[in-house]
């Protein structure tokens, strides 16, 4: 099935498509929003069958309430990410007690360029560290540093202050540059 | 001051680490693209109220036989309306019988004609004639 569709629609609009029953606009939704609600999940996770699952529930969630969403009331993917960690911290705590060391590895590829084996290292290295972090700390770095929002946003999602989003992004970071620091050498990193 | 060059330098290192995060997005499989199509669909079939071109109009001797009770009421009061007719319009001798058992009079006109308080005519008579 190809997933190449792309749409300029503002994610409330197609909302609202979708829940007059256009058939289009929940393609466009699956294919806008799945990649970010997964990537954020596995980020949360660092399991990808568990991080499919909690894509899967949160986006469930969200087509159930689409009827009754109320626009400009919050973003979608703000929503979202919001499910998608509350689904995540569900998970871990089920989990808890589980060694790092067993966290899977991603798995190896074949990439064809340098740069890519770099990325896919730093990556795998940090997702370990971030593993090991506090899940607080965990959700806060990774939608700060990695998906890229502003300190009201996460503020917003995570239900606290923008001070408290910068104290645990803070300590997250430094937690992360004491693990990773370490591995300066094996990941080759000073070659920038 | 050697602390704040210390945590610029450990800042500068993991910005590497999140911009090949960055890059490096995981893919979700097409599995998984499929299932959370397949359950949007699902729900918007679920709730997703039916297209205004769609909508069924329901006819009006369908809402007339509805409101009566449906098809046994209506074929009872059919056959209660032929039945109707057929004694109007040749009743049948049985029905004369019973007319004069009931009534005492072979007259049509008699049949109709019930006088239910003789003595009334009396009492006005008496009073016109004594006024």
């Amino acid at each position: 099935m190809p997933f190449d569709a792309r749409s300029e629609d503002p994610d409330d609009l197609l909302l609202r498509r979708f829940a007059a029953g256009d058939a289009a606009a929940a393609r466009e939704l699956t294919l806008r929003l799945t990649p970010r609600v997964f990537g954020h999940a596995l980020r949360l996770l660092g399991d990808r069958a568990e991080a499919e699952d909690v894509a899967q529930e949160a986006l469930l969630r969200l087509w159930r309430i689409a009827p009754d969403w109320r626009e400009g009331e919050a973003r979608i993917t703000t929503w979202l990410y919001r499910v998608t960690a509350n689904l995540a911290t569900d998970r871990l705590r089920k989990r808890r007690g589980v060694a790092l060391d067993s966290v899977p590895e991603p798995e190896d590829g074949a990439p064809s360029a340098m740069q890519a084996m770099q990325d896919e290292s730093r990556a795998q290295a940090l997702q370990q560290a971030l593993d090991g972090l506090p899940e607080r700390q965990r959700q806060a770095v990774v939608l700060r540093h990695i998906e890229g929002l502003g300190n009201p946003e996460i503020a917003q999602i995570m239900d606290i202050s923008a001070e408290a989003v910068e104290s645990l992004v803070a300590r997250g970071k430094r937690a992360l540059a004491a693990v990773l620091t370490g591995r300066r050498a094996e990941l080759g990193y000073r070659d920038e | 001051m050697s602390n704040r060059n210390h945590d610029r330098n450990d800042d500068a290192e993991l910005d590497l680490f999140f911009d090949a995060a960055q890059r490096d997005r995981p893919d979700p499989s097409d599995g998984l693209m499929a299932r959370v199509l397949a359950d949007a669909l699902d729900s918007q079939a679920r709730q997703a109220p039916p297209a205004r071109g769609a909508r069924r109009t329901v006819p009006f001797w369908t809402q007339l036989r509805d409101a009566l009770g449906g098809w046994p009421a209506l074929g009872g009061l059919a056959a209660a309306g032929v039945a109707g007719l057929l004694i109007g319009f040749s009743a049948p001798a049985a029905l004369g019988d019973l007319t004069v058992a009931v009534l005492g009079t072979t007259s049509e006109t008699d049949s109709y004609l019930v006088d239910l308080m003789p003595e009334l005519d009396f009492d006005i008579a008496m009073e016109l004639n004594e006024g």
